[in-house]
């Protein structure tokens, strides 16, 4: 038994790849890998794996989480060599690390870091401006309910650099603050800001003292 | 092609991404021939056909040709197309429909002829063949539907009769070294028309009688056949095979392996047009398989394989088979599904092997009624058959039944359709007489009924099929007559198994309802929630077209069907022997009890009906 964190990457096309889609991905790159998948238990036996974070369909990313437990030891070099020539275009798994009792957990994630991109982006004026106000409230969809929300709390970070717009924002099951939602706010703050054909690339999933999860 | 804009905003984008692994992509610079293989349906359906993933990898194993997939794109997908001008786009490349050399249509059911069209709509490719110059692709087809093609004749420049293994590539042939010449696509379809198994529907002329039906089919150009013979694979064990098949992103309908065991049946079930025109029965070795099975395990990390055959039990080594497949599963954690199974003691056996836990449903297909039904319709299962089964699912702990019959069926009368309700009691009662300690503690049976469409190259296809008003009389006495608290009954409004049956006997007229069908607006028509009548009988009216000639019209023997110039290899003379069988209730032996002389040894030489 062993258990593994890997990180991954979403480009392209891959971001198209939904969260539930994910996982049939994953068990089937092991598959071809050869490398043992550990199963749970029970009458629908499926495979130990969890991805950290979810991402939005639509959005890509540099960085992304999975824990991946197999049924005998395998080296993280020979893991890294099985998986090569196995994934599909788009995706690549730059770092594998061993988990252990210390590694920090799902829910310890605390924020994520992203790059956005826009045709036309807002100065580095209208972003400081936009952030220093007392209060940013945007209507917030939830699963229940629909309602006005302060998102100010949320923004740890945001600037502007080489044009494009880095943000460091709430991530996780304490507080969570899509990426999208961020821009619909900078839409309705920044006078003449119209978002249209922006991209999203998120860059890190940190833990509260700002680290990566691995 | 910026896509992103739209795929943010429709559903499921993964069915439009096209790089899923082991999708094919090839450098664009040494290719000479670019076909589009096109499946009219949404992606979760076409990515679950295996004639696809055949002819796909078959296609792109030759080095100078690129083979990319179409399909169609879904309502909210083609809505946002429609809205920012994107035409049909390949998976692949995202190139447009209208750049490719060939667009080739797998026909494998009527109700998505609309989408045929839709899909050259969207590409910006007139519909018909005459409308298009040089500078458009060919539009060909094949498929079982394309048997009779004469539905699509005006829309499709050629079709394939048969297995495209080997045609394909004679085509293709023909197409790289014609094209080297600069030929035009005239001299194209008057060169290729000469590769057996091929129709080019504009080297033929219709004449018709008063009353409607054919006066005369006659080729207008010497070099065509006058007849259209199928195509076959003579050696299907040693043909090609892909282990490397395309994994989608999306979970789509069948998600698996399918390893193709052997094709045609021997069964010879009177109302089946995939028992006929598949013929003859051909199977590859389990050492082929095998081997197979490996690499395909191998090469897409799939986590579940199943058999692919007209029926299961008929293969000849399967114990052989599944006994090494269950080995191979069982080792590396893979599932094993068993599909069209009929349930005898070794398949419960092999049954209990392969799900270990799980004692989900169980299927039987008894069709009709009554014997002197099933007579009449050569399902050679007797009542007998079914409550040794039934008796068996339940000793063995299987608790839910389904039961899929036909209504509609030649002959029938309304004491086999009662028949129907009476063998769902039989089932309960078989359930109640089985020991509380091994029985499964819930029972539930299904009575699934289906509407019968008579079908060309079957020996049904004189037949009227039943109107509308008749098949719902029949289903509500079929209601009346079950009244057992554990069986529930399913059935559809027959509204589109007559539109089916229109379309499935439909000749060259019938070409204009159907575009007219789609300028109404028909798309999706297998689909229930997008499926309108209303949109094609407007049509039908439209184009001044019965569709009553079509479907509840008795043919006579000596009429000139709109498909009788296709030669599947079965022939008319026994389908007319079967059907004058059929009305006196008498049975056909299988193939391997006693050849009946349906033609096909004739028509392809010995050795085969393995």
């Amino acid at each position: 038994m062993a258990k593994y964190r890997l990180q991954f990457t979403k480009y392209g096309d891959m971001k198209y790849v939904s969260h539930l889609d994910l996982i049939r991905l994953f068990t089937r790159i092991f598959h071809r890998a050869d490398l043992p998948l550990a199963y749970s238990e029970g009458f629908n036996p499926h495979p130990k794996m969890s991805v950290l974070l979810p991402l939005s369909v639509g959005f890509e990313s540099a960085c992304e989480y999975i824990d991946v437990e197999f049924r005998d030891g395998v080296g993280m070099l020979d893991c890294m060599k099985k998986l090569k020539g196995k994934l599909p275009l788009g995706m690549e798994i730059p770092q594998i690390t061993q988990l252990n009792e210390t590694s920090k957990k799902a829910k310890a994630i605390r924020y994520a870091s992203y790059e956005l991109t826009f045709t036309n982006p807002p100065s580095e004026k209208e972003i400081e401006d936009f952030w220093s106000l007392a209060e940013i409230n945007v209507i917030k969809k939830t699963k229940r309910s629909e309602g006005l929300a302060d998102i100010k709390p949320d923004i740890m970070d945001l600037y502007v650099a080489d044009g494009k717009v880095f943000a460091v924002i709430s991530a996780g099951s304490e507080a969570n603050l899509k990426a999208d939602l961020l821009v619909t706010a900078m839409e309705q703050y920044i006078d003449g800001f119209i978002a249209d054909d922006y991209s999203v690339l998120r860059t890190g999933i940190l833990d509260d003292r700002g680290t990566p999860m691995m | 092609m910026n896509l992103d804009k739209i795929l943010k905003v429709v559903e499921r984008p993964s069915r439009y991404i096209g790089n899923e692994f082991n999708s094919v992509h090839k450098e664009l610079d040494g290719i000479n021939i670019r076909f589009g293989f096109c499946f009219a349906d949404v992606y979760e359906i076409g990515m679950s056909h295996l004639g696809m993933k055949i002819l796909y990898h078959l296609l792109n194993s030759a080095e100078d040709i690129y083979c990319e997939r179409f399909f169609t794109p879904w309502v909210d997908m083609e809505e946002q197309m429609r809205k920012n001008d994107i035409p049909l786009f390949s998976l692949e490349t995202k190139t447009p429909a209208r750049d490719f050399d060939f667009l080739g249509f797998t026909l494998q059911y009527e109700m998505s002829y609309t989408n045929i069209l839709n899909m050259l709509d969207l590409g910006g490719i007139p519909l018909r063949s005459e409308m298009r110059d040089d500078s458009y692709p060919i539009i060909c087809a094949g498929g079982p539907c394309a048997y009779n093609p004469e539905p699509l004749a005006p829309f499709i420049d050629f079709f394939m009769m048969g297995e495209g293994e080997e045609v394909m590539m004679e085509v293709m042939d023909l197409y790289r070294t014609m094209k080297s010449q600069s030929k035009s696509k005239d001299e194209f379809l008057a060169e290729v028309v000469k590769i057996e198994g091929i129709y080019v529907p504009k080297f033929y002329d219709v004449t018709y009688n008063e009353d409607g039906t054919i006066k005369s089919f006659t080729k207008n150009y010497d070099a065509a056949p006058d007849t259209v013979k199928k195509r076959i694979i003579k050696d299907f064990d040693s043909c090609f095979a892909p282990d490397n098949i395309i994994v989608p992103f999306m979970e789509v309908i069948h998600d698996r392996i399918m390893l193709e065991i052997f094709r045609g049946c021997i069964r010879g079930c009177r109302f089946c047009q995939a028992g006929m025109i598949y013929r003859p029965v051909r199977e590859r070795s389990p050492e082929t398989l095998l081997s197979l099975a490996e690499r395909l395990i191998k090469n897409t990390g799939y986590e579940e394989i199943s058999l692919s055959s007209l029926s299961t039990n008929d293969y000849t080594r399967l114990k052989e088979l599944t006994d090494g497949l269950l080995d191979l599963t069982e080792e590396q954690k893979i599932s094993l599904s068993l599909p069209s199974l009929r349930l005898d003691n070794f398949s419960m056996e092999l049954m209990q092997k392969v799900q270990k836990v799980r004692k989900s449903g169980l299927t039987f297909a008894p069709e009709a009624g009554t014997q002197r039904l099933r007579d009449v319709i050569n399902k050679n299962i007797t009542e007998e058959d079914l409550t040794n089964a039934a008796t068996m699912a339940f000793n063995g702990g299987y608790g839910t039944i389904k039961l899929y019959f036909m209504i509609g069926l030649p002959t029938e009368t309304n004491e086999d359709i009662a028949g129907i309700a009476r063998l769902a009691d039989e089932v309960v009662s078989i359930y109640k007489h089985t020991p509380k300690e091994i029985r499964n503690k819930n029972l539930r049976v299904t009575v699934s009924v289906s509407s019968f469409v008579p079908k060309p190259f079957t020996p049904f296809q004189w037949v009227a099929q039943n109107s509308k008003d008749s098949l719902f009389t029949k289903q509500m006495f079929l209601k009346e007559q079950i009244n057992n608290r554990y069986v529930s009954y399913n059935w559809h409004d027959s509204s589109l198994s007559i539109l089916e049956g229109i379309v499935a006997r439909g000749d060259r007229r019938l070409a204009d309802a159907i575009e007219a069908a789609f300028k109404n607006g028909a798309r999706f028509d297998s689909w229930h929630e997008h499926f309108r009548p209303d949109v094609w009988y407007k049509a039908f009216e439209q184009t001044n077209i019965n569709p009553d000639f079509y479907n509840t019209r008795e043919r006579s023997y000596e009429e000139i069907l709109p498909w009788d110039f296709v030669d599947v290899g079965v022939s008319k003379k026994f389908l007319i022997s079967e059907s004058e069988k059929s009305k006196r209730g008498e049975t056909t032996k299988n193939c391997r009890e006693g050849c009946s002389g349906c033609g096909i040894v004739s028509a392809f030489g010995g050795g085969l009906c393995g």
